[in-house]
């Protein structure tokens, strides 16, 4: 069985957030959801400064804190290496979102849209898939696997610093980037993720 | 347009916890926390009997405590969560909510066979034993699960015995105002001294604690504890309310008479109970991530 994983090459990204609303597309997230954002951060004085931008989403991780936290088991890591959250299941006790160190889940309030209550029809047909009180996570775009498709996010990089595949597959793409150098964030939380970086 | 406020950053730098920060946890856990040591002492101490009041009232705290969690984590909307004792094996919150409900019931069922057949005592003390050991696992259970996080002001071991030691103070400053009330006959223990004692022991460890903080965010933490918006809370409310007056208080009061030992011994009780909730609010609110790179 395949484990899905990223690579994300952040000397190539350019921070446009194509990814953040790629995922917002395919997911159709509420107001102050973003399963997949683009983070920044500024070094250095002028004129020697330099821009960083780390982009995020669920790590999927080996060894998720974020199951182990669950007290209704509504997440779980399936064979192919990706933490899903099962709807019917969760409580909504956030316990998950303190136990993830990479702040990758998110709670679905209530159903007010980008306009308040009202919602438009395209927020009507994507919030029917979401339940009030429950997690909202990054699931690698599972619809999108399972027709074969990679994520909406690696798609719509337009600088392809995004890079997806079996990460236990020596011959994948995202395997090789693995073995030259590229790393996890946060090895210290010892959450084994599947999504790493390489830096330059 | 909405108003509604991004979960999370956009920055790469630490990030605070904004799970289970508000005032109404820090009261929920310092009830039951508090509220489960009082039964410790009551029904270990035996000084309540048959009929007693104190009974009732440690179960009661313990429940407003739990009424509380329920309220704010356990159900979304009036509707109660069914699938909340599944994760037993893994989740400190799963063991947490099963030891407060064992030990609601065989609370509940002690108090009742005690003062409706006194005869069965023996049953009485067996239940009233197992009652107490669930008690233990409500006081340690939320330092279980703030330090099984990623937060290194929280992940530590010493988070559990902290809580131990301030539930048991919180516990003492209960009956403290309990047997000043003139609610009790005098416990076998000196009362204010071992209450000094534990406020005292529990200032320590934190202070061990807070040296134990990881690089990662240490400067943060104790910049928001000490200097931050926090500071109100951990140095006035904690260090000084919670305390450093009553210990001197507690050591003071047992030496007064009359009128004037009642009121400090009163006074130490309350404030002892104000910081408890006051360290529990500053820990609550200063859990702060760690920057991704």
């Amino acid at each position: 069985m395949a484990r899905f994983g990223m690579v994300i090459d952040t000397g190539r990204c350019v921070g446009c957030d194509a990814c953040t609303l790629a995922c917002k597309m395919q997911n159709g997230t509420p107001p102050g959801v973003l399963l997949s954002r683009v983070l920044e951060k500024e070094e250095g004085t002028y004129p020697q400064v330099k821009r960083t931008y780390l982009p995020i989403l669920c790590f999927h991780c080996d060894a998720p804190p974020c199951v182990r936290a669950c007290p209704s088991n509504a997440l779980s890591k399936r064979p192919d290496g990706v933490v899903e959250v099962d709807k019917d299941r969760c409580c909504g006790v956030k316990a998950c979102m303190a136990a993830c160190p990479y702040d990758a889940l998110h709670f679905y309030e209530d159903q007010e849209g980008y306009f308040g209550k009202n919602l438009t029809p395209i927020e009507r047909y994507y919030y029917a898939r979401h339940r009030p009180g429950t997690i909202l996570k990054c699931d690698f775009c599972s619809e999108r696997l399972m027709r074969g498709v990679s994520p909406a996010c690696v798609e719509a990089c337009p600088v392809s610093c995004r890079y997806f595949g079996d990460v236990e597959d020596p011959t994948s793409q995202v395997s090789q980037l693995v073995k030259k150098g590229a790393r996890p964030v946060l090895p210290e939380a010892g959450t084994n993720p599947s999504v790493y970086y390489l830096f330059k | 347009m909405s108003g509604k406020k991004l979960q999370g950053t956009f920055l790469i730098q630490p990030r605070s916890v904004h799970v289970w920060g508000g005032a109404w946890h820090a009261l929920a856990f310092s009830l039951s926390g508090s509220g489960a040591a009082f039964y410790s002492y009551v029904a270990s101490l035996d000084s309540g009997g048959p009929g007693s009041v104190l009974e009732p009232l440690a179960i009661g705290l313990v429940f407003l405590g739990a009424l509380i969690i329920f309220a704010l984590e356990l159900t979304y909307r009036g509707v109660f969560l069914k699938y909340f004792f599944v994760n037993l094996a893994r989740s400190w919150i799963s063991r947490g909510v099963t030891a407060l409900l064992f030990f609601g019931i065989l609370s509940v069922i002690a108090f009742l066979i005690g003062s409706f057949s006194p005869e069965r005592e023996s049953l009485t003390r067996i239940l009233s034993l197992i009652a107490v050991l669930a008690a233990l696992l409500v006081i340690i259970y939320p330092g279980l699960v703030l330090s099984s996080t990623p937060v290194p002001y929280w992940r530590t071991s010493l988070l559990p015995v902290e809580f131990l030691v301030s539930s048991a103070a919180g516990g003492l400053a209960i009956l403290l105002l309990v047997q000043v009330l003139g609610g009790m006959s005098a416990p076998a223990i000196p009362v204010p001294a071992t209450l000094a004692s534990l406020l005292a022991i529990g200032l320590l460890l934190h202070g061990i604690h807070l040296g134990q903080i990881a690089e990662s965010t240490r400067r943060e933490t104790i910049e928001l504890l000490l200097r931050g918006k926090l500071r109100i809370w951990f140095i006035g409310g904690y260090m000084i309310i919670g305390v450093l007056i009553p210990v001197v208080l507690s050591v003071v009061g047992p030496s007064l008479d009359g009128a004037a030992r009642t009121g400090v011994l009163l006074l130490a009780g309350i404030l002892a109970l104000l910081g408890i909730f006051s360290q529990r609010y500053g820990l609550l609110s200063a859990g702060i991530k760690p920057a991704l790179i």
